[in-house]
């Protein structure tokens, strides 16, 4: 199934139940973890870890019966992993901390009434607004050899990471699911938890080269929030 | 019907989801190519991930695959004709490969004796690239003092012979010269050899440097480079503090354009180093290689250093085995190997020599007809400047 095809499945369901609207404005903060999904068989000694970050969040969301409504909730999210080299050269690693602003547009579903079980599903667009990047990674003059047996030192490095414009797509869409547990305090307030999966359908990079090895963002996060009605 | 909503929630996620699976290839696993398509993807997609210079390198690579993926299909691994055909094509797809390291040499019988070097071929068409010089056949005679020392090692590392030589020039000038670096191991080498001689006459001058002793030449005019351990192990002891002269960066993924941020690339001081304050000379030609321009630039990047001759031959970029950085020198199958950088190195002046060679500060040309009247005119300028 094509996101055109999803986007016109939520915008028909936006249109026959807006009558009955109900309008909350809300947000939530947590934590996310990324992982790159890429394939680096070829490389020797080497994985990529999922790594933390966090995720800060607004939500407006509109009901559009007891059951239905749709959610944008614009957020700030960090998608974070690390590149590690294992066997004898465990300690080299290089870690990217990049921020994406993100635009989820979601349908959801709600059951229950005080306690409430919801879950969502949609599709996002992001863009990469900055990355940091720092890691060891041995010195090649730093060699030094005592019996044919070469040993490095390492280097450290910790720097903003330098976008470039034929390599690195900074725009990014996908799909995102989510589920939680809302719990209304009263009339117009609602707190909820929230655990929620991100992936990205866009390689991190520009198409710059032949047979060119994707990579995707993968991303849960966990968050807590609350929300209020605007409108009975 | 709120059952029924609930069912079709579900399964719209079920789809979704598994609509999505990503599966993705890695670059290449075919080990051992039999055909020349399986042997030129192996090459060409290791050059896309192991090449390090992608970020200035103008060869248009895509275009190659474009241009020479159908000219390899047509090729029969077990003609002869065409195997010979598959050495014309590498040598055309990587004419203009600026790492000048870089050389493909076929393990394959029938062309074994083929090599292709894109620096080389370039620089012979250069009608002021000269061919290696002996040096030192003339200096030991009309410049050297008599009482010099010199030595040979066959080294077990690259399989060189390596040849040093150190000694006075009218008593005043600390002169050292090799052809090639693997000076550590020989020093250390449980086996006394010559090499071990020049080196302990050569660090015992340092270590206990005369009055008398004005400046001192490194010459590392032919000399083609050799065991990195060397630019720490022989120039840490003209150091008593790190000397940076540039930086290195690595490959980090299977993009071309995937590297690490810059790191610094120092010199770094060896145990009993003295700071030494007198002037310090390298003396280095267009056959002045890799490791040799990388001496040669840390004495450039030295308060008292100064670098006299010809510009070098531009191989910059560091050599180690493919493991350490995943990039690198690679082989395809038991078809070719390729002997290439393992990291990108910009001087600390933020420049890449690579392809270019390093300009030396002062300018003196080769001149056979005076090497051939018994005249070095590059060490005389060296000498002049010290006294």
């Amino acid at each position: 199934m094509t996101l055109t095809k999803v986007t016109l499945i939520i915008i028909f369901l936006f249109v026959i139940q807006i009558a009955s609207a109900q309008t909350f404005l809300g947000f939530d903060a947590g934590v996310s973890n990324n992982v790159l999904n890429t394939n680096i068989t070829n490389r020797a000694s080497t994985v990529i870890n999922s790594k933390s970050g966090y995720l800060v969040e607004l939500l407006y969301e509109h009901r559009m019966s007891r059951l239905f409504y749709i959610k944008i909730s614009p957020n700030i999210i960090q998608k974070n992993y690390t590149i590690k080299r294992t066997d004898s050269l465990s300690g080299v690693f290089t870690q990217y901390n990049n921020t994406y602003l993100q635009l989820p547009f979601k349908l959801g579903v709600n059951y229950g009434q005080q306690l409430q079980i919801f879950s969502e599903f949609g599709c996002y667009l992001g863009y990469w607004l900055s990355g940091n990047v720092n890691g060891d990674v041995p010195d090649i003059f730093s060699v030094t050899n005592n019996n044919n047996q070469q040993t490095f030192s390492l280097s450290s490095f910790n720097q903003g990471y330098s976008f470039n414009i034929i390599r690195d797509n900074r725009f990014e869409f996908g799909w995102v699911a989510n589920a939680g547990l809302k719990y209304k305090v009263s009339t117009r307030y609602t707190i909820f938890i929230n655990g929620c999966y991100y992936q990205s359908l866009s390689d991190q990079q520009k198409k710059y080269m032949i047979n060119q090895v994707p990579q995707y963002n993968q991303t849960f996060t966990f968050s807590s929030g609350c929300m209020y009605l605007l409108k009975l | 019907m709120r059952f029924l909503k609930y069912v079709l929630t579900i399964t719209f996620y079920v789809i979704i989801f598994s609509s999505c699976k990503k599966n993705i290839q890695s670059p290449s696993k075919t080990i051992f190519p039999k055909t020349f398509s399986e042997i030129f993807n192996v090459f060409w997609n290791n050059m896309n991930t192991n090449y390090v210079y992608w970020d200035i390198d103008t060869t248009n690579w895509n275009n190659v695959y474009n241009v020479y993926k159908p000219a390899f299909a047509k090729l029969d691994i077990n003609n002869p004709n065409d195997v010979q055909q598959s050495v014309i094509y590498f040598r055309q797809m990587t004419a203009g490969i600026i790492d000048s390291h870089y050389n493909i040499s076929f393990t394959a019988s029938s062309i074994a004796n083929k090599v292709v070097f894109p620096a080389l071929d370039r620089k012979l068409l250069n009608p002021t690239f000269h061919s290696p010089f002996l040096y030192t056949s003339i200096d030991t005679i009309n410049y050297i003092d008599e009482n010099y020392i010199s030595g040979n090692f066959i080294s077990t590392s690259n399989k060189e012979s390596i040849y040093a030589l150190s000694g006075t020039i009218h008593n005043n000038i600390l002169y050292f010269y090799c052809n090639g670096f693997a000076l550590q191991e020989a020093y250390q080498s449980r086996s006394a050899n010559s090499v071990q001689s020049v080196l302990k006459y050569f660090f015992n001058t340092l270590a206990n440097l005369s009055p008398r002793i004005k400046g001192i030449i490194i010459d590392v005019r032919n000399n083609s480079g050799g065991n990195i351990e060397d630019l720490n192990f022989f120039l840490g002891r003209l150091i008593v503090k790190p000397l940076q002269f540039g930086y290195t960066r690595y490959k980090s993924g299977n993009g071309k354009l995937q590297y690490t941020p810059w790191i610094n690339a120092s010199v770094l001081p060896q145990t009993g180093a003295k700071a030494i304050n007198i002037p310090i000379i390298a003396l280095a030609d267009n056959y002045s290689i890799s490791l040799a321009e990388a001496i040669t630039m840390a004495i450039h990047a030295m308060p008292n250093g100064t670098f006299v001759g010809e510009t070098t031959w531009g191989a910059t970029g560091p050599i180690t085995n493919n493991s350490i950085y995943n990039d690198g020198q690679f082989t395809v199958g038991d078809f070719l190997s390729v002997y290439t950088s393992s990291a990108e190195f910009k001087y600390i002046d933020g420049k890449s020599y690579e392809g270019k060679g390093f300009p030396p500060d002062i300018n003196v040309p080769y001149n056979f007809n005076l090497l051939y009247n018994g005249i070095d005119v590059q060490l005389e300028k060296a000498i002049n400047l010290i006294k």
